[in-house]
């Protein structure tokens, strides 16, 4: 398979098809980078443009005023992210794996109970009661990991993966003695990997982009994450604005909230790490990705 | 296998036994016999809140012997975070509350949630409970019980709406806009077409009047059409001032189909923006000094006081880009839901209510403490220049103009507020002085104390709701023909019951009425 | 292949003793104690629906409503219950055909390209817009179609009122929503076929199979069962809670009221009719019927699968 790459007519088409897709994905993120470099007058004056007419930092500058709570709300975020995507794709991918298994009988049976789920949730009332009366665990780090740290979803897609692992691969490992765990750990997660690493990178994003919970059970300025400070930046203009009427102190309120420039700012600051992450983790999935391939 | 079901059943039981609703709260105490007490309020994210915070609790614990833990709760938020907080027992000493915004003051009082403090505010604060005047009180009573502590705001209990111009354009077309004062609104409306025309020739680039999508000139401003609502504002049901007894439908009047017909004529004649029924944030609009005339709920206006600052400014412009004149049009009136405008409620599940009310009283009489966390410290987070204009510190303690949350911003002597150390801040403080005269003879609403309950027409109400949001910003901002859509609007509204709302709002009236 | 399947089946039959399967237990344990716990515990919430809730009594003390289905009244009274039902339909059946069959080709396209550099440059760009959350991406629309500072009206020089027409949104909608899944699917794709051993393909390039026959007869059926498991996993969304991003039906129209025939689904429906009353019986009425659909739905697709093809059925 490894022969030189032949230049013909349907790679020049998927090149040329690839090459449009890309500038319709980056250039919304490089217009949102122009705008968030963009003076503010000029914007009210000029505009939206990709390249700024009045080029100004004033909105980054805005953002870091704050220089340490940001920082200090990157860590927090990054310790969940980190945390809460190994714990995720560990459990969901122990059960999936399981739910794969010839030996274990009941396998239909409990991928109803994980599936049920998605169809039917109590809703907010009783999750809340759950985390803060039953589990104690408002204002603390573990909330923002446990709320997400189950997917059903997940877990049928992994199943799905695991499905292809050949069969004889993990008879064979049993014939030389392998216990079920250690078959698990050292055969099939590593021959999992591309697909584990996919789906832990979206479990990734959804911790990195999870400001609801925050907003809901964090009260101690030392653990809010950074969606939420950037978020609190964006969403709030709507509300005050509807309801500017009940005070005077609301519209000075208003008129010191960030500009759209500086919303566009904390866009940048908000998805840039990922951005800039993602390269190296796309590395290791190529390199998961070949041990896939030559897996018999 | 039996076994797992049925462990999981007990571990489902368990759960359900602690889900039902026992309610108790947990008070974790501070060191020694310090009670903590928790305010939760809306605000963004404070800086150094913690520095400020800790200055804060000597004086309160040195006078009460409790410690208060401030919660901000982003104000996107606020109202679902304290509706679960309220609705699954979690533990809360005080909140910010109010009648808008889904916050639901009423609903939540009638539900318990909120502890009935009609014998504690004059026992263990008797001064916030003097200073307010008794309309108010009225406002966040349900059955003559008090269930919250009213903020009284700096700016006033009293509404009185208007207009505001550009005064530099007005000089220019010769426009006597001082002719408004008093004058209804229909015709004041009519008065300013000619005004904005000219206006408009002279300045293509501005704006003549604003639309949005989250404001309506009418169905948001009940007083500048002599009106007020009964319950939410947004729920059809209005009364008249002139006929306070008789419930009618707001939309189903003669005002709505005019001021319907003349926005349309603006809108044709290019006086609005045309996409004014889906543009939600009007503040670049604003900054850019775009517009000429917009509505006001500012006093005392231009004609009754010279130099009122907020009325010599377009809205979030200075007087330097946009020089205004306000004019107010409406009669002054103290409106049923001023009350709770701005409210602290105690928690009626609270352990420490006294200690809780005695807080109110501590944060609305010691000027010292209600400065320190409302503007930060003097000379560290907020400065005054040589010429005696004050202006806080970037990067620092900013409490982000929420002060009217967290007690009362009223002050007769101006010490709860900043104040510019000039003429400019005299002024401010003249004109306050009118505002807090016109408060105590101010008109009382016919409404007030009067609690409209909303269980009995749930459905309809979330049926026109949405009619509402749907077709009433189109209206308003004259991007459809009154002509064809007003009675297309009403008849949806009318297939969602809006007569049984009306009517049921009509029967509460009269037995509330009737009792009293 | 298919003799192969047919022994997997004998062997299911077998009884197989506790012990043997208790490892796997073992190992299942952590995941389905956090799916109880954060799904099963919270479900007694779901009788809300039939109840008058309130605080002080809590979920099972809260008295019953009378009658018992009164909280489901509203959605079903309401005018235009069938536009948003067709729309919430209409959405989903769309966008889940359209990132299914564009990402399917996306992949295979990608698998094709052998050079290194030029697929890790691709696929990193078509993912970024996966990073994004609705309302950056309610921004950069807005950005796009203002009126008056908008791009596309500067450039095409015309004030076109894209917030005020419907139509545009029947297509601008399910678009927004491709282009922000796009990505992620066409990685899971990626990853489905990475998993296909290349045996089949070289006995296939041997027997002088074309490049097109190649995707027909082996990629395709390979990557049917994660087609079908996703589509399903889709079908069970559609009507709980719109994909759990239903707020992009209520970020990215602006909230604009003259959309709302073209824009509403359920639970957008939903969300602006009880705002001011916020009554979570009502709001735990309408779930629940979403739900009962979701269930029929998902139960009949997955007995047809079963029929056709056993071994892809989710249970």
């Amino acid at each position: 398979m490894r022969e030189k790459q032949k230049i013909t007519v349907s790679n020049v088409v998927i090149h040329i098809i690839f090459i449009l897709l890309m500038l319709v994905c980056i250039l919304p993120l490089l217009l949102v980078l122009g705008i968030s470099f963009t003076d503010e007058t000029s914007l009210l004056r000029d505009g939206y443009h990709l390249i700024p007419k009045v080029f100004s930092t004033g909105a980054y500058q805005y953002v870091f005023t704050g220089a340490t709570s940001v920082l200090r709300a990157y860590a927090v975020t990054i310790f969940v992210t980190v945390v809460g995507t190994l714990c995720h794709i560990l459990f969901m991918g122990m059960l999936a794996y399981c739910l794969t298994r010839e030996e274990v009988t009941a396998r239909n049976k409990i991928s109803l109970f994980v599936y049920l789920p998605v169809l039917f949730n109590g809703g907010l009332v009783p999750t809340y009661i759950l985390m803060t009366r039953f589990l104690h665990l408002k204002d603390t780090v573990w909330v923002l990991i446990l709320v997400s740290i189950a997917s059903a979803t997940n877990v049928l897609i992994m199943k799905n993966f695991f499905k292809s692992i050949p069969q004889a691969l993990i008879e064979s490992a049993r014939i030389d003695g392998c216990s079920e765990y250690r078959t698990f750990f050292s055969i099939v997660l590593p021959l999992s990997k591309p697909s584990l690493a996919s789906i832990g990178l979206f479990v990734a994003i959804a911790y990195w982009n999870d400001w609801m919970t925050c907003s809901l059970y964090i009260e101690t300025p030392k653990l809010q994450t950074l969606q939420y400070l950037l978020q609190s930046l964006m969403n709030n203009i709507g509300y005050l604005q509807a309801n500017a009427g009940a005070s005077q102190s609301m519209e000075t309120a208003i008129l010191n909230l960030p500009s759209e420039g500086a919303r566009m700012a904390t866009c940048i600051l908000a998805v840039g790490p990922i951005i800039f992450l993602y390269p190296f983790l796309q590395k290791y999935f190529e390199k998961g990705l070949t041990i896939g391939a030559v897996k018999e | 296998m039996k076994k797992r079901w049925l462990a999981l059943l007990l571990a489902a039981a368990m759960v359900g036994g602690t889900l039902t609703g026992c309610g108790s709260s947990k008070e974790s105490k501070g060191k020694d016999d310090t009670v903590e007490l928790s305010f939760y309020m809306m605000n963004s994210p404070v800086q150094d809140q913690d520095r400020i915070m800790e200055k804060a609790n000597e004086i309160i614990e040195e006078k009460i012997g409790a410690h208060m833990k401030l919660v901000n709760v982003d104000s996107a938020t606020y109202a679902e975070k304290m509706n679960l907080m309220i609705n699954s027992g979690d533990p809360w000493d005080l909140c910010f509350t109010a009648s808008w915004g889904g916050i639901n003051f009423y609903e939540n009082a009638q539900k318990g949630a909120y502890a009935d403090l009609t014998e504690l505010l004059p026992k263990y604060a008797p001064e916030t409970y003097k200073r307010i005047p008794e309309g108010l009180w009225d406002g966040v009573k349900i059955d003559d019980k008090i269930y919250a502590s009213v903020n009284y705001q700096q700016w006033g209990a009293a509404s009185r709406s208007g207009f505001r111009l550009r005064k530099d354009i007005a000089d220019e077309v010769g426009f006597d806009w001082a002719s408004l004062k008093g004058m209804p609104t229909l015709d004041a409306l009519k008065e300013m077409d000619d005004f904005i025309g000219k206006a408009l020739e002279l300045h293509p680039e501005m704006i003549g009047w604003e639309t949005s999508a989250i404001k309506s000139f009418y169905a948001n401003e009940p007083l500048s059409w002599d009106m007020e609502e009964v319950g939410d504002i947004l729920t059809p049901g209005w009364i008249r001032y002139t006929d306070p007894d008789t419930v009618i439908n707001q939309f189903e009047t003669e005002e709505f189909k005019a001021y319907c017909e003349i926005m349309r004529d603006w809108y044709n004649k290019g006086y609005v923006r045309k996409d004014g029924a889906t543009v939600q944030d009007t503040s670049p609009d604003r900054k850019a000094a775009k517009f000429i005339a917009e509505s006001t709920t500012g006093w005392p206006d231009s004609v009754d006081f010279e130099g009122n600052a907020d009325m010599e400014r377009m809205s979030m412009c200075t007087k330097e880009t946009a020089p205004a004149v306000g004019v107010s049009n409406t009669r002054t009136v103290i409106k049923a839901g001023a009350g709770p405008n701005a409210a602290v409620a105690v928690n009626a599940q609270s352990e420490n209510i006294e200690k809780a009310v005695e807080l109110i009283e501590l944060l609305n009489t010691d000027d010292e403490l209600f400065m320190l966390i409302t503007q930060g410290e003097e000379g560290v987070d907020h400065t005054y220049a040589d010429d005696g204009t004050y202006s806080f510190v970037d990067g620092k303690y900013n409490f982000n103009y929420n002060e009217w949350q967290l007690g009362q911003s009223y002050s007769p002597d101006f010490t709860r507020a900043l104040y510019d150390r000039n003429e400019a801040g005299d002024k401010q403080k003249e004109s306050q002085t009118m505002v807090y005269e016109a408060d105590k003879t101010a008109e009382v609403s016919p409404l007030t104390g009067f609690v409209f309950d909303a269980t009995p027409v749930k459905t309809q109400i979330a049926n026109c709701s949405s009619i509402i949001d749907e077709m009433v910003p189109a209206l308003s901002s004259g991007s459809v023909d009154p002509e064809t859509t007003i009675p297309e609007f009403i008849d949806r509204l009318k297939t969602a019951g809006v007569d049984d709302i009306i009517k049921e709002k009509q029967t509460q009236l009269d037995e509330w009425k009737a009792a009293k | 292949m298919s003799r192969f399947k047919k022994n997997q089946g004998q062997m299911v039959k077998r009884k197989v003793p506790f012990k043997r399967q208790f490892p796997f237990y073992v190992m299942m344990m952590p995941g389905l104690f956090f799916i109880t716990l954060l799904f099963y515990l919270p479900m007694p919430g779901i009788l809300i629906a039939f109840k008058n809730f309130n605080p002080i009594d809590g979920i099972f003390g809260s008295e019953w409503m009378d009658p018992l289905f009164k909280n489901f009244e509203f959605f079903f009274k309401s005018d235009t219950a069938k536009t948003i039902t067709f729309n919430t339909l209409l959405y989903n059946v769309l966008e889940a055909v359209l990132v299914t069959v564009i990402a399917i080709a996306l992949s295979i396209m990608l698998n094709e390209l052998k050079g290194k550099v030029s697929t890790t440059v691709y696929k990193g760009a078509i993912l970024l817009p996966t990073f994004l959350s609705w309302i950056v991406i309610q921004y950069i629309l807005f950005s796009l179609l203002s009126i008056d500072k908008g791009i596309f009206n500067n450039l095409i020089g015309r004030e076109v009122q894209w917030y005020s027409e419907p139509f545009y949104w029947r297509i601008i909608m399910p678009l927004a929503y491709v282009w922000k899944n796009v990505g992620y699917y066409s990685v899971l794709y990626v990853a489905a076929i990475a998993g296909i051993n290349t045996d089949y393909y070289e006995a296939a390039q041997l027997d002088g199979a074309t490049k097109w026959q190649q995707i027909r007869h082996i990629t395709l059926p390979l990557i049917k069962p994660t087609v079908i498991v996703l589509s399903l996993l889709w079908v069970g969304k559609l009507f709980s809670g719109g994909l759990g991003d239903w707020n992009a039906f209520y970020t990215l129209p602006n909230n604009a009221g003259a959309l709302y025939g073209a824009t509403d689904v359920i639970d957008t429906y939903v969300y602006r009719s009880l705002r001011t009353l916020g009554d979570y019986g009502m709001t735990a009425a309408v779930g629940l019927y979403q739900s009962l659909v979701g269930l029929i739905l998902v139960f009949g697709s997955n007995h047809v699968i079963k029929k056709i093809d056993p071994d892809s059925a989710l249970f």
